[in-house]
C-alpha cells in the first residue's frame, strides 16, 4: 500500500476524471437492470421441482394462473353473472391468456336420463328469481364448483386465468388489471395467484429501490452532517458511495443479473457500508490537517495508515457477504457475489477517489471543525478506565447474556411463505387469504404420471392415490383424468351415482376420452397430453407455511412411492416445492455461513496482525452481536427469511470492523507503555468515527424498515439494530478483553 | 363463418368466369361446383399438436344435405366402431361399443373440437356456407399464384375471409378471425378432384393458430351422389357402421 499515497498525491486529476468516465460507462448499463420477483428462480432448477413446472407450461399450456377474486353479497344475480361473463370475454382476449375459467364458461358433462348433456353450467344466465336460486342451489350442491369457483356461501367466486408460458407476467397482470377494472363489479375484486403475488412483489421492489435509495442518502447527509460539521465530511463521504453503488449495480445490469428481492437491499447496504471507508480516511486526513502537515504527508497518513485498517475492515466485510456464496440459494449467491464486488469498489474509490478529490480542492483548514479531541473523544478516554476496572463485570454480563440470547436464539425456523412479503391486511395478502380459505389455496401440487394413461391399471393407481392424497394435511381440490372419466361414466350411464367409477376396460377408456373431445378440449388438455401418455395430477394446497410444505411433500413422495410404486414413472413439483427448496436451502446452508463468515474474519484478522488472539478478540464483540440478534429473532417469533438469512455473515462481517480499527490503533499506540492510558488513547481516537461509522451503517439499514415488503423491513430492523449493538459492543468488550490479556505485557509484536 | 371450414369444401363447385361479380354470385357458383346431394368418404385424419406429436384416425363419413352426417371410427383399434351422428345442429347421438350403447348429445358439443382434432363436429357436418352472408364486394386477388376471389364472410357474427380460385370457383383458404381481427385459424383446401362434375378437395389442412396444432384430413376414397336415403341416419346404422 506504500505505493497508493504516492499515485493519489501525483495524479489526482486523472484518478477524477478516470472514475467520472468509468461511472458514466457502468452507468448506462442501470438502463438493462430487471426487477425479477420470481421464486422459482431463487434456487437451482433441478432442486425446486421447476423441470415440472417446464414440462407443464411445454405439454398443457401453462403452468402459471392468476386469479380474480370477485366478493359480492349478490352473486347469483344477472348484474354480477352478466359482468362475469364479460370480464371472462375480456380476459380471454388477452393475447398473453392462454384460457379462463369463471362458472359462466365451464363445461360440464352430465346425465339427464338417456341424454348425455354437454352444456355450459351456465348456458344462459336466468331473468327469474327463482331461476337464480336454482343455479345458486345447483352450483354450491356440486362438489366439483363449490369450494373452488364459488365460496361455500355462495358470496365469492373466481375467476382462473392461466397464463401462456412465454407470457410478459407484467404485461399480463395489467392486462388483466384494466379488464377487472372495467368491469365495474359491484363487490370487491382482487388479485390472487402466484404470477400476481409475484408481480405486486416486483412493483413494491421497485417502489422500494425508488424510496429506500433517497431515504438511506438522506439518512447519511444527517449523519455524516452532524458528526463532521463540514459540507466535506457530508458530501464526500457520500459521493464516494454513491460511484460505487453505480459501479456495482451498472455491473449487474452488464452482466444482466436479475434483480431478485435480495438484490434490492444491495444499493442501500452499499451506501450504509460503503459509507465507513470514506468516514475513516476522511476523519484521518482532517485530523492530520489540523496538525499542520503538508499535502504530501496528509496523503501518507490518510491513504497509506488509516488505508491499512479500512482495508482490513473492507477484507473481512466482503469475507461476510462472500460466506453467503456457501449458501444453496442461487440469489443469495449473486447477491453476495455483487456485495463483494460492491464493497470492494467502494473501498478502493474511498482510497484513491476520495483523497483524490481532497487534493483538489484548496486547504481551508478553518474549515474543518476545530473541536480536539471531540466531546465524544474525551467521553470516550473516560470510558476506557471504567471498562478496564470492571472488565470482569463487562464480560461476565456478556457472558450471561449471550447464553440467554443462544437459549431464545434456538426458536428461530426458517419461513419461505412469500405471501408473508406483504404487509398483514394488505389487499395481496388479504386476496390470498381468501382463496387459501374459502377455495382450496392458491398453491397447487404438480403430479405428473408418465405411461399409458388409457391403462384401466394406470388410471386405478391413480385414483387411490388420489383418495391418499386427499388425506393429507392442507390438502384440498385434487384434480385428474380420473375424476373426469368417472364423472362421464356416471354421465353416460342416466346419472346414476353408482356409476362414477372407472371404465374397466382400455376401450372404454379411449371412447369416453373421444366424447369428453366434445365438452371442451381445453379442459382435458390440461389434464392429459393428446397421445395419453402423460398425465397431470394438481393437489391443491391451503397453507403457506414452508413448514407444512415439507411435511406435505414428505407425505406425497411416500404415497408416490407407495401407490406406483417403481414401475410407473411420477414426478412432483410445482411452486410450493420451489418455495420449500428455498426453505431446505436456507436452513442447510445458513449456518454455513456464519461459521464460514466467522471463520474467514478470525484468519484474516490474525493474518493481518499477525496474532491469533487478536483474531479471537476481534470476533467477540461480533459473536455477542450474533447472539443478541438470534436471541430477539426467536424471543419476537421473526422467522429467518430469503434475506434475513443474511443477517448473521453481515453481521459478522461488518460488525468486524469495529474491532479491526480498535486493535489497529492499539497497536499503533504501543509506545504507550500504561495499559490503561494506550486503551484511552485507542478509544479516544477511535471511538468516535467508529460510532459514527456503526450510526451511519446503522441508520442506512435502518431505512430499510420503510421497505413496503415486510421482509425487507425486518431485515432492514435487525441488521440496523446489530451494527449499533456491535459498535458499542465493540468498544466495550475490545478493551475489556485486551486489558485482560496485555494486562502483564509491555507492547506488542509488531 | 365455421360452416364453411370444413368438409364443406368437399363439395363445391364451378363455373364460368364472370367479372365484376356480387359476392353472394361468387358464393353461389363456389356451392355449385362442390355441391354433391350425398357423399361417403373415407378419410385419414392427421392431428399433429405444437408439440410435433402426431396422432392418426382413420374414419369414413356418410353425408346428406347439409347437416345429415354420420362418422365411424375405423382406427385406432380402441376407438373402432365409435360413431356420431348428426340430421340437424340440434340432433346429435354417440354410439361407443364398449358400452354398447346409443346416447343423444345435446347442449354444446357440436361447437367443440370433433375427436381431439382442429375441427368441430359443427365444421364436419356442414356441407356448405348455409346461411353465410357476403359482407362488401369480392377483391380481385391471388392466392400462392392463383387467381382468386377475396370474400368477406359473416356467420352469425364470427368473420372470416375467404379466398375462390377464379377461373374454376373453388374454395382456396378460409381464414377465421378473432375479434381483433387476427387469424383463428386458417384452413387450406387442395388436390382438387372432380368426381361425378362435382369438385372436392382431397386434401384439408387445418392449421389452429391459437393452439398451434394442425388437423390434416386426407382423403382415402370419395363416392357422390350415390342416393343415400335419409333412414340410413339411425340408431341402427350407428351400431351396424354403416
Amino acid at each position: 500500500m506504500r505505493w497508493l499515497p504516492g499515485l493519489v498525491y501525483r495524479y489526482p486529476v486523472w484518478i477524477t476524471a478516470g472514475v467520472g468516465l468509468l461511472t458514466l460507462v457502468l452507468g448506462y448499463f442501470l438502463k438493462e437492470l430487471k426487477i425479477d420477483a420470481e421464486v422459482t428462480r431463487m434456487m437451482p432448477a433441478g432442486e425446486s421441482g421447476v423441470e415440472v413446472l417446464r414440462v407443464v407450461d411445454r405439454e398443457f399450456g401453462g403452468s402459471e394462473q392468476a386469479i380474480v377474486v370477485i366478493e359480492s353479497e349478490s352473486l347469483f344475480t344477472p348484474k354480477v353473472l352478466s359482468g362475469i361473463e364479460r370480464l371472462v370475454e375480456q380476459l380471454s382476449d388477452i393475447p398473453m391468456v392462454n384460457q379462463v375459467t369463471a362458472l359462466n364458461n365451464l363445461q360440464d358433462v352430465r346425465g339427464a336420463g338417456d341424454e348425455v348433456v354437454i352444456s355450459r353450467l351456465i348456458d344462459s344466465i336466468p331473468s327469474t328469481r327463482s331461476g337464480l336460486e336454482s343455479l345458486r342451489a345447483r352450483v354450491l350442491a356440486d362438489r366439483r364448483y363449490r369450494g373452488r369457483l364459488v365460496a361455500q356461501d355462495g358470496r365469492a367466486a373466481l375467476i382462473l386465468i392461466r397464463l401462456r408460458p412465454d407470457a410478459d407476467r407484467a404485461q399480463a397482470i395489467r392486462q388483466i388489471e384494466t379488464a377487472v377494472k372495467q368491469a365495474h363489479f359491484p363487490g370487491r375484486v382482487s388479485l390472487a395467484g402466484s404470477p400476481a403475488l409475484m408481480e405486486f412483489v416486483r412493483r413494491w421492489m421497485v417502489a422500494d429501490l425508488l424510496k429506500l435509495i433517497p431515504l438511506v442518502v438522506l439518512m447519511l447527509v444527517l449523519v455524516l452532517g452532524l458528526a463532521s460539521r463540514t459540507w466535506r465530511g457530508t458530501v464526500l463521504p457520500l459521493l464516494v458511495v454513491l460511484v460505487a453503488v453505480v459501479w456495482t449495480m451498472g455491473l449487474v445490469g452488464l452482466f444482466r443479473q436479475p434483480v431478485t428481492i435480495v438484490m434490492v437491499v444491495l444499493p442501500p447496504i452499499l451506501l450504509a457500508v460503503g459509507s465507513a471507508y470514506g468516514i475513516h480516511i476522511l476523519e484521518r486526513w482532517q485530523q492530520e490537517s489540523r496538525n499542520g502537515l503538508d499535502r504530501r504527508e496528509v496523503v501518507d497518513r490518510a491513504v497509506g495508515r488509516t488505508g491499512l485498517p479500512v482495508f482490513l475492515a473492507m477484507v473481512t466485510t466482503a469475507a461476510g457477504f462472500a460466506a453467503n456464496l456457501v449458501m444453496k440459494v442461487v440469489a443469495i449467491r449473486v447477491f453476495a457475489l455483487f456485495a463483494v464486488i460492491g464493497i470492494a469498489v467502494s473501498f478502493v474509490l474511498a482510497v484513491i477517489f476520495l483523497p483524490a478529490l481532497l487534493m483538489l480542492m484548496p486547504v481551508k483548514p478553518a474549515r474543518f471543525r476545530q473541536e480536539n479531541p471531540a466531546r465524544s473523544a474525551r467521553w470516550l478516554g473516560r470510558l476506557a478506565p471504567r471498562i478496564i476496572r470492571f472488565r470482569t463485570a463487562v464480560l461476565v454480563t456478556a457472558a450471561v447474556m449471550c447464553v440467554i440470547a443462544l437459549i431464545f436464539g434456538t426458536r428461530v425456523r426458517p419461513e419461505t411463505d412469500f405471501v408473508r412479503y406483504f404487509k398483514s391486511g394488505s389487499e395481496p395478502a388479504r386476496a390470498a387469504e381468501i382463496v387459501n380459505r374459502q377455495f382450496g389455496g392458491e398453491l397447487q401440487f404438480e403430479i405428473l404420471v408418465e405411461g399409458d394413461i388409457q391403462d384401466p391399471a394406470i388410471l386405478s393407481r391413480m385414483e387411490k392415490f388420489s383418495r391418499d392424497l386427499e388425506r393429507v394435511e392442507h390438502i384440498t381440490h385434487i384434480s385428474s383424468i380420473v375424476e373426469v372419466l368417472k364423472s362421464t361414466n356416471r354421465a353416460f350411464n342416466q346419472n346414476r351415482q353408482d356409476a362414477e367409477v372407472l371404465p374397466q376396460t382400455r376401450d372404454e377408456v379411449a371412447q369416453y376420452l373421444l366424447l369428453l373431445s366434445f365438452s371442451g378440449s381445453d379442459y382435458l388438455a390440461s389434464l392429459v397430453t393428446p397421445d395419453y401418455r402423460l398425465a397431470r395430477i394438481t393437489a391443491q394446497f391451503n397453507e403457506h407455511s414452508s413448514a407444512e410444505l415439507g411435511r406435505a411433500i414428505k407425505e406425497i413422495r411416500a404415497l408416490i412411492r407407495q401407490d406406483f410404486g417403481p414401475e410407473v414413472r411420477v414426478r412432483l413439483g410445482g411452486v410450493p416445492l420451489a418455495i420449500y427448496a428455498l426453505h431446505e436451502g436456507i436452513a442447510t446452508s445458513q449456518l454455513w455461513s456464519i461459521i464460514a463468515a466467522l471463520l474467514a474474519v478470525v484468519v484474516l484478522v490474525a493474518v493481518m496482525f499477525g496474532s491469533l488472539r487478536l483474531g479471537l478478540v476481534a470476533v467477540l464483540p461480533v459473536g455477542f452481536t450474533l447472539a443478541m440478534a438470534f436471541g430477539l429473532m426467536g424471543l419476537c417469533g421473526i422467522r429467518v427469511d430469503v434475506v434475513t438469512a443474511m443477517l448473521g455473515s453481515i453481521a459478522v462481517g461488518i460488525g468486524i470492523d469495529y474491532s479491526c480499527h480498535l486493535i489497529a490503533r492499539f497497536r499503533e499506540e504501543s509506545e504507550e507503555k500504561d495499559i490503561r492510558s494506550r486503551l484511552s488513547r485507542t478509544v479516544q481516537a477511535v471511538g468516535p468515527p467508529i460510532l459514527t461509522n456503526a450510526l451511519a451503517v446503522g441508520l442506512g439499514f435502518a431505512v430499510l424498515g420503510g421497505s413496503s415488503l415486510v421482509i425487507v423491513q425486518k431485515f432492514g430492523l435487525l441488521i440496523a439494530g446489530a451494527m449499533l449493538f456491535s459498535g458499542f459492543a465493540a468498544l466495550l468488550l475490545v478493551p475489556a478483553v485486551l486489558a485482560g490479556v496485555f494486562k502483564t505485557t509491555r507492547g506488542d509484536k509488531k | 363463418m365455421k360452416r364453411m371450414q370444413a368438409i364443406t369444401s368437399v363439395l363445391l363447385c364451378l363455373s364460368a368466369v364472370v367479372s365484376a361479380m356480387s359476392g353472394d354470385e361468387v358464393l353461389d357458383r363456389m356451392r355449385e361446383a362442390t355441391t354433391a346431394s350425398d357423399r361417403r368418404i373415407e378419410a385419414v385424419m392427421r392431428i399433429t399438436d405444437k408439440n410435433g406429436r402426431v396422432q392418426e384416425r382413420v374414419l369414413r363419413m356418410v353425408m346428406k344435405g347439409d347437416n345429415k352426417l354420420l362418422v365411424r371410427f375405423l382406427e385406432p383399434a380402441d376407438l373402432r366402431g365409435v360413431s356420431f351422428m348428426s340430421t340437424s345442429p340440434e340432433n346429435m347421438w354417440v354410439y361407443l361399443p364398449a358400452q354398447g350403447r346409443v346416447r343423444r348429445i345435446s347442449g354444446s358439443a357440436a361447437e367443440a373440437s370433433f375427436g381431439g382434432s382442429d375441427f368441430s363436429y359443427k365444421e364436419m357436418a356442414n356441407i356448405s356456407f348455409g346461411s353465410s352472408r357476403v359482407q362488401g364486394v369480392p377483391v380481385e386477388t391471388e392466392l400462392n399464384g392463383v387467381r382468386a376471389y377475396q370474400l368477406l364472410i359473416d356467420d352469425g357474427g364470427t368473420q372470416s375471409r375467404l379466398w375462390v380460385e377464379k377461373e374454376r370457383y373453388l374454395p382456396l383458404q378460409v381464414e377465421q378471425l378473432d375479434r381483433d381481427g387476427g387469424v383463428r385459424k386458417r384452413i387450406i383446401f387442395a388436390e382438387f378432384q372432380q368426381e361425378k362434375g362435382v369438385w372436392m378437395p382431397w386434401l384439408i389442412r387445418l392449421e389452429n393458430r391459437a393452439k398451434g396444432s394442425v388437423t390434416e384430413l386426407r382423403l382415402r376414397s370419395a363416392e357422390l351422389n350415390i342416393g343415400i336415403r335419409d333412414s340410413y341416419f339411425s340408431e341402427e346404422n350407428m351400431k351396424k357402421g354403416g
